[in-house]
């Protein structure tokens, strides 16, 4: 990842964390390990508050990332 | 677009901004979400709200240009599936069965907590763990279970039930990749150990450059 890319993830990272009221350094080393894509998919996997999950439960379906399947 | 979609958008927006209910449905009496995100000014809000919209529009588009931020991890062999599983279930001091769901190029779809148990054990049902699969729509499955005492050598019931959900998913048409036992240090794959008797195996990592959503 060049430059350009840090700078992108940090930036898109902020932003998520500002919406979700996550921890940003946390929500940083987890996207870096992850990537984004697979940070929404496990979210609830990881260490975060049930208020923050929810949030970026919200985001990622407002986002169309991690769209729940449709109820049959 | 129908009600129902319209309505779960709008309360999304508001949870994800946390702009109040009222402002928001008066809004939306007369613009639509989507219109509102590409032209926040729309929304006649303070400049923080302006600022807040400004940059879910500067989420989806980083989105949309298929920005390398929003890469989908690939799945390519036991030591991505050891650190992925590693990193969320090391140090429990219970066990807990995750499953990760995988699309045909191996790539992760969704991570699922299956079970929880006690100090000892955690159930492993295939008719859960197949109808969570199946469900998402997964190709692939790669399951894991941590063992609390820290060792990570798998039990003879490990390996029986490693067995049983392997007949479960081929049946159903689901590859079962591997099963990880992960313990304080390591972690070891029952498919490395040769109990996963056939041909599933882990995908090389793709040849395309492309890292944008699909």
């Amino acid at each position: 990842m060049n430059n350009t890319d840090t700078k992108e993830v940090e930036k898109n990272t902020n932003i998520i964390a500002a919406f979700t009221g996550g921890d940003p350094e946390q929500m940083q080393k987890d996207i870096d390990e992850l990537g984004a894509q697979d940070f929404f998919a496990s979210i609830e996997t990881l260490a975060y508050p049930e208020e923050v999950v929810q949030k970026i439960k919200d985001l990622a379906e407002f986002l169309n990332i991690t769209k729940e399947p449709e109820k049959k | 677009m129908l009600g129902e979609e319209k309505n779960r958008i709008e309360y999304l927006f508001q949870s994800v901004t946390g702009i109040n209910k009222e402002k928001c449905n008066r809004v939306f009496e007369k613009y639509t979400v989507g219109e509102v995100v590409e032209n926040p000014l729309l929304f006649e809000g303070t400049a923080l709200q302006t600022r807040k919209i400004e940059l879910l529009g500067e989420l989806q588009t980083s989105i949309k240009t298929k920005d390398p931020f929003w890469s989908r991890k690939q799945i390519c062999g036991p030591k991505d599936a050891s650190d992925y599983f590693e990193s969320r279930m090391t140090g429990l001091d219970h066990e807990e069965v995750h499953m990760l769901l995988l699309d045909t190029r191996h790539r992760v779809i969704k991570a699922e907590v299956m079970a929880k148990g006690g100090l000892a054990s955690a159930g492993m049902y295939p008719r859960e763990l197949a109808r969570t699969a199946l469900k998402y729509n997964a190709s692939a499955v790669i399951i894991a279970h941590n063992h609390p005492s820290g060792d990570s050598k798998p039990s003879q019931d490990d390996i029986a039930s490693t067995k049983a959900l392997h007949k479960s998913f081929d049946m159903i048409g689901i590859e079962l990749v591997d099963h990880l036992v992960v313990g304080s240090n390591n972690s070891t794959s029952l498919k490395e150990l040769g109990v996963l008797e056939r041909e599933e195996v882990y995908l090389a990592p793709a040849k395309t450059t492309s890292r944008g959503r699909h």
